[in-house]
């Protein structure tokens, strides 16, 4: 129980800082406070580790499982890795300007081997991550338009928002792994 | 599948202040820009109470329901992700971390004391994002275990995620256990 929490906890850290986890663990209380780092490096933290972490179960979960489902009513595994990265799209082309995606999910039938997949959701990543460079501190602190809504959002709060809906399929996939009886690349051991 | 992309946009508009997000059209005007701290609050009490649905949802004889022996049960999920958001509100408060272990199940016995926990966990978060205010979202504070300066924001949108997490465990725990998320339900 200790460790999973610990490991929780150092997630969260790793994400929000995107130190190495043990050596965050081991610094000296009395250590001076590390330097801030800029708004925008700090959501682009956050979107990399979360994207690290589906990227490494797209990788990592075998080909042949890739259309389980624990039942009937849920998605795919494939399917969510296609949603959660799709969904992405929402933030990234809106960012830049464009409009948002036409498909709301990317069809299975469009990617179907796991490499494509794969393929899929690192290019997602790096999409996001790209449009978050390109704002820089400034760019990410201002306005956009949430079109759906007629809203003026700011940039990091949009950002923020599809960080925490990655959170929530990547969550699912976790209980996918177990439930497929593996163990999901998180909760290995260290090398 | 669109009703479940049109949620998640939802969800998003929502936590972006924006009620009804298909209520409106393009020639309407446009509603004020919330706050940042509103915004924050917002996205913090959005996965704060899809949570807290699901803990006074859940059967209370299924509460120690979990799918797999290696897992934490529904009950321990939820003490977990509650008990968690201290790493956001404690430090914000210039705090440690109240809870560095998860609160013991035995502790919390029926599922009334955990709703209970987890609704408090919640206000607790908010009441401090509230009280930080615009000006407090974008103040330094050090993290007592890694000494890394953040922002107030940042650190409760990490938190945010962290939720995100376990609530999608929790979604596939419904499933599993032969029940509909809340969030999965026909609207009323």
């Amino acid at each position: 129980m200790k460790r999973l929490f610990l490991i929780s906890v150092i997630a969260v850290w790793a994400a929000l800082t995107a130190m190495p986890a043990l050596a965050q663990d081991t610094a000296k209380k009395d250590a001076a406070p590390k330097p801030a780092v800029g708004l925008s490096q700090a959501v682009l933290d956050q979107w990399n580790e979360i994207g690290r972490k589906l990227v490494a179960m797209a990788e990592d979960f075998p080909e042949d499982k890739y259309d389980f489902k624990p039942t009937p009513g849920q998605r795919s595994f494939a399917e969510q890795l296609l949603h959660a990265a799709g969904a992405n799209y929402f933030f990234t082309n809106l960012v830049k300007g464009e409009k948002p995606p036409a498909q709301e999910d990317p069809p299975r039938a469009n990617f179907k081997t796991k490499a494509d997949v794969v393929a899929y959701v690192k290019k997602s990543m790096e999409d996001g991550a790209a449009a978050i460079k390109a704002k820089g501190d400034a760019g990410i602190a201002g306005m956009m338009v949430d079109p759906f809504a007629n809203q003026q959002v700011r940039v990091f709060d949009w950002a923020y928002g599809f960080i925490e809906h990655m959170g929530e399929h990547y969550g699912q996939l976790a209980v996918y792994y177990r439930v497929a009886g593996l163990v999901p690349p998180e909760s290995r051991p260290k090398k | 599948m669109k009703k479940v992309i049109a949620g998640a946009m939802l969800a998003l508009a929502v936590a972006s202040g924006a009620s009804f997000l298909f209520a409106r059209t393009r020639s309407e005007a446009r509603p004020p820009t919330p706050s940042p701290s509103q915004v924050v609050l917002s996205q913090w009490n959005e996965i704060g109470r899809k949570l807290v649905a699901m803990a006074e949802d859940f059967p209370e004889d299924k509460y120690d329901f979990k799918p797999t022996a290696a897992q934490r049960t529904f009950a321990e999920q939820i003490l977990h992700v509650s008990a968690s958001m201290y790493y956001f509100t404690d430090p914000a408060q210039g705090q440690k971390p109240r809870y560095p272990d998860d609160p013991k199940r035995d502790g919390l016995k029926t599922k009334a004391e955990i709703g209970a926990f987890t609704k408090k966990c919640i206000e607790d978060g908010a009441a401090v994002i509230k009280s930080k205010g615009d000006k407090g979202m974008s103040e330094w504070i050090t993290e007592p275990e890694s000494k890394q300066q953040v922002q107030v924001s940042d650190l409760a949108y990490s938190l945010t995620e962290h939720s995100g997490e376990h609530y999608g465990q929790l979604v596939v725990y419904y499933r599993l256990a032969g029940l509909v998320p809340p969030e999965s339900r026909p609207k009323k």
